[in-house]
């Protein structure tokens, strides 16, 4: 076993003390509970962030496990051809590197992932154990970057530092950093937008773009979902940015809001309604009054044609009760999605939801009896589900189990969703799963007597 | 059968091997009324959950002292407020701490610490440590690990000796390879002890868990050292019966694999021995099913160029059964740690190291078996692919195949030769187009 010098700990470059800085600087986000903690650390939440830019290797200077348990596992979609998030780069730290230092390591992972993979930038993350023994990364990056021509861009984002959340934000700073601001587009117009904290889930992204491209609106940069490095680079030329269901990557938008003078606005594309007021939304702040009257055009005869094509599952779906377990914007705009197509919401949880959301919810459930629940776990979600007779569980691919073990329905509506659930596709996509859940015979089966 | 190469470079391209700590926690998910809490940061527990319940399509339940601040990352008493809390509302038989790389890395005294919160929280139940940062190996090994810490612990001094028998298995057993054994067992009524189980992981238990459900109880674990004998399955499991032997004169009999022919052959004579009892006819009927389908198959394997990446004890289970057993070639090996057992492989092109390795070694493989992650190398080299091994995340229901005793043995093959039936069927269809 091998004792850390406690020393290291005082060194004021050493990314800790550091990293330290930066804890200290996100008040209000709370402390895991030891015991009860679940969800992914700092260093996950980054990945996520970065990962879907295609064209970019990420190399993790850790351990076996931070690298080896989270290649491959993203559920994000690309256009670009070999997209590089297919590879896991790892330091592989063993006990040798821990007594001698690993720069040196990573230093030649770095060289030897540009010869042999090409990539237009390289990603390098910190995890707890580099991290503590003291790895400059900040240093090794600059040092390759300046030999090999190419970004190389530094996330010091060890799981120790926070939550997976505040590794989203980790991720957004380091952009902000190092990749918006340093490039510049061909052209720009002036329906120029720039799409932050969608990651392309399930190709979520693909729902809305033709809804941008009937209106003219051109995005510009996609952080992240379905982008290229060279987008991102150019962020900055956007006229206004718009953050998808994203609390996490709220600062980025702030940011960008007073370094570039990019006006931000909060949108979702889950729900007609939210559509229409995003779209809205992004007009008002383009100033850009034909715009504004092509997308009501636009949603409403959007409108007309989901409204036509979820007509075959709306008898299946009509009062049936349903209960959604999941956090943030989500929380609120599933309600709008679910309601439109005829479902009864009786509750949803306020897990890593903001004031603001909670806001919404409560003006929107206002004078009815609905459950607002905070954190919970499967068992607590299981009773709920059945004291008030819900048919439905809306939730992340965790609580996938929760509904098997209760026998309810069940359609997952977070990172391992099956299907984009965003745009109007997305709606009539959103239709047919409930269906098909509510058409299945299994359920009847398996809770009947035997 | 060729020497064991290690790949020298810096870092993994695509890791083929899992961490100690996903090791641990499965063998300890095959302990009844387990509290599993790692020791480290959330993060690796919820990276190894997602793995483990994409794999089973289970959740096993499993908790984090989720070290946090900087006051955490110099060493503080999570263990102890983590324990306190969960022991709030449930009541484990047995505490298992697995630690993570990182607390390995800060040097914590955990023994230490356990020391004094069993004398505080006045426990009623036991506590053991395993270390499972990444240094020690791989998934395979810590898997190991973790039963013999629970063994060195929790096993107590030999009272009497009984007639039940100890079977240890190992890391790449499938919950099918287990459900197989146990009927095999039964069926020879032998008394036993499978270390560990982790045939509930199939779904055969339907409550939420809130602990880790399993046939093999705390008790089972203590008299362990009463047993007659072990039958230890796979090298990786070695330790273990060593240790039972030499503190509680436990003999044991070491099989490296129960899958093929001799293997199977030599499994169910020592059931026979040990049981006094002669096979049931239905195995007689299985053996004979098992020769017929290999005289099938052979026109489609025999020198069929096949490569594998996974871990030692289950490459050697496959290796050795499509090599010795029906004519194949094994181009190349790849695997996860040093196990002696890799020498035996069939093959002169064996190593230890990641998918990228893997890739570089296939020339001539027309097949390659591994898990999830080499969809990437099948993809790359356009080589179909057969999934065996942990993880398998875009497979239903491969945690329910059985790779043991004649009918697993007679499964597999016919899985496999069914691809390459595909192949040569695709490829006269193209000469007939
Ligand atoms: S918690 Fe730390 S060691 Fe674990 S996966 Fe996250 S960064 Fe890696």
């Amino acid at each position: 076993m091998i004792k850390a010098n406690k020393e290291l700990f005082n060194e004021p470059d050493c990314s800790i003390n550091k990293a330290k800085e930066a804890k200290e600087r996100i008040k209000g986000c709370s402390k895991p509970v030891p015991g009860k903690a679940s969800g992914g650390c700092a260093f996950d939440g980054a990945q996520i962030v970065l990962y879907p830019i295609a064209d970019c290797a990420h190399i993790v200077h850790g351990p076996n496990l931070c690298c080896s348990h989270s290649y491959f596992t993203r559920g994000t979609r690309t256009t670009y051809k070999e997209p590089l998030y297919n590879y896991g780069f790892s330091t592989d730290l063993a006990e040798t590197d821990i007594i001698f230092g690993a720069e040196k390591k990573l230093l030649n992972k770095i060289n030897y992932v540009n010869d042999h993979f090409k990539p237009r930038a390289i990603f390098v993350y910190s995890t707890c154990v580099s991290a503590m023994i003291g790895e400059d990364i900040d240093r090794i990056c600059k040092e390759a970057k300046d030999r090999l021509n190419i970004p190389v861009i530094p996330v010091d984002s060890p799981g120790f530092i926070g939550k997976k959340n505040y590794g989203n934000k980790l991720a957004g700073e380091a952009l902000l950093k190092h990749v918006i601001g340093t490039g510049k587009p061909h052209n720009t117009t002036k329906r120029d937008i720039c799409l932050i904290g969608e990651y392309n889930i399930a190709g979520e992204i693909w729902n809305i773009m033709p809804l941008f491209d009937e209106l003219g609106i051109r995005v510009l940069s996609k952080i992240t979902g379905d982008s290229t490095f060279d987008e991102l680079t150019y962020g900055h030329y956007a006229k206004c940015s718009v953050v998808i269901c994203s609390q996490a990557l709220l600062s980025l938008a702030r940011k960008l809001k007073e370094q570039f003078n990019i006006p931000y606005i909060q949108g979702s594309f889950y729900s007609m309604k939210e559509i229409k007021k995003t779209l809205l939304n992004i007009a008002d702040e383009l100033q850009d009054k034909p715009l504004r009257k092509d997308i009501l055009d636009l949603t409403k005869r959007k409108e007309v044609e989901t409204y036509k094509k979820i007509v075959p599952y709306a008898e299946k779906l009509k009062d049936k009760k349903v209960f959604i377990y999941s956090g943030g914007v989500k929380s609120w705009s599933f309600v709008y999605l679910l309601e439109e197509l005829g479902l009864e919401v009786i509750g949803t949880s306020t897990r890593k939801s903001t004031d603001e959301d909670i806001e919404h919810l409560k003006a929107y459930f206002e004078g009815k009896q609905k459950i607002l629940m905070e954190q919970g776990d499967g068992i607590k979600i299981l009773e709920l589900m059945q004291k008030h007779n819900a048919d439905l569980l809306l939730a992340g691919g965790r609580n996938r189990y929760t509904s098997i073990k209760g026998m309810y329905p069940f359609v997952d509506i977070n990172q391992e969703r099956l299907h984009a659930y965003s745009g109007y596709k997305g709606i009539i996509r959103l239709a047919k799963d409930i269906y098909n859940e509510f058409s299945s015979p299994v359920f009847k089966i398996a809770r009947g007597p035997f | 059968m060729g020497e064991l190469k290690v790949v020298k470079k810096d870092g993994t391209t695509n890791p083929l091997k899992k961490s100690p700590l996903l090791g641990a926690t499965l063998a300890m998910a095959g302990i009844n009324n387990t509290l599993i809490l790692h020791h480290g940061c959330q993060g690796c527990t919820a990276l190894t959950k997602n793995l483990l319940t994409a794999h089973f399509n289970e959740v096993i339940p499993v908790s984090t002292t989720a070290s946090s601040d900087i006051a955490t990352i110099m060493g503080g008493n999570n263990i102890e407020e983590a324990v306190n809390n969960i022991l709030k509302n449930k009541t484990p038989d047995l505490i298992a701490i697995l630690s993570t790389t990182l607390v390995e890395t800060r040097g914590d005294d955990i023994f230490g610490e356990l020391k004094t919160i069993k004398n505080k929280l006045s426990l009623n139940c036991p506590i053991i440590y395993i270390n499972s940062a990444d240094f020690i190996g791989d998934a395979e090994v810590g898997f190991a690990k973790a039963i013999l810490e629970l063994v060195a612990n929790i096993s107590h001094e030999k009272t009497e000796t009984t007639k039940k028998i100890n079977i240890l298995t190992n890391f790449s057993m499938t919950c099918g390879d287990l459900l197989e054994l146990k009927g095999i067992l039964n069926d020879f009524d032998l008394d036993h002890t499978i270390l560990p189980d982790i045939s509930s992981l199939s779904g055969s238990c339907n409550d939420y868990p809130g602990l880790i459900k399993s046939s093999i109880t705390l008790n089972d674990i203590k008299s362990l050292s009463n047993s007659e004998a072990t039958i230890c399955i796979g090298t990786s499991m070695l330790k273990v019966a060593e240790y039972l032997k030499d503190y509680f004169n436990v003999p044991y009999y070491f099989l490296p694999s129960i899958t093929g022919v001799k293997y199977t052959d030599s499994f169910f004579t020592l059931l026979e021995e040990m049981s006094g009892k002669k096979r049931k006819d239905k195995y007689i009927l299985e053996r004979n099913i098992l020769i017929d389908s290999m005289l099938d198959c052979h026109f489609y394997l025999t020198n069929k160029n096949i490569s594998i990446a996974i871990e030692p004890d289950l490459l050697y289970a496959l290796s050795y059964f499509l090599v010795e057993e029906m004519g194949t070639k094994l181009e190349a090996a790849v695997t996860t740690n040093n196990s002696d057992i890799a020498e035996e492989i069939p093959t002169n092109n064996i190593y230890v190291g990641d998918l990228e390795d893997f890739l570089d070694e296939l020339k001539h493989s027309e097949l390659i078996i591994s898990n999830y992650y080499g969809l990437l190398v099948s993809k790359k080299k356009n080589i179909p692919i057969y999934f065996a091994g942990f993880p398998i995340k875009n497979r239903l229901g491969y945690h329910l195949k059985s790779f043991i005793g004649y009918r697993g043995t007679r499964d597999f093959l016919f899985d496999i030769a069914n691809i390459f039936l595909d192949i040569e069927e695709e490829e006269s269809l193209i000469k007939i187009i």
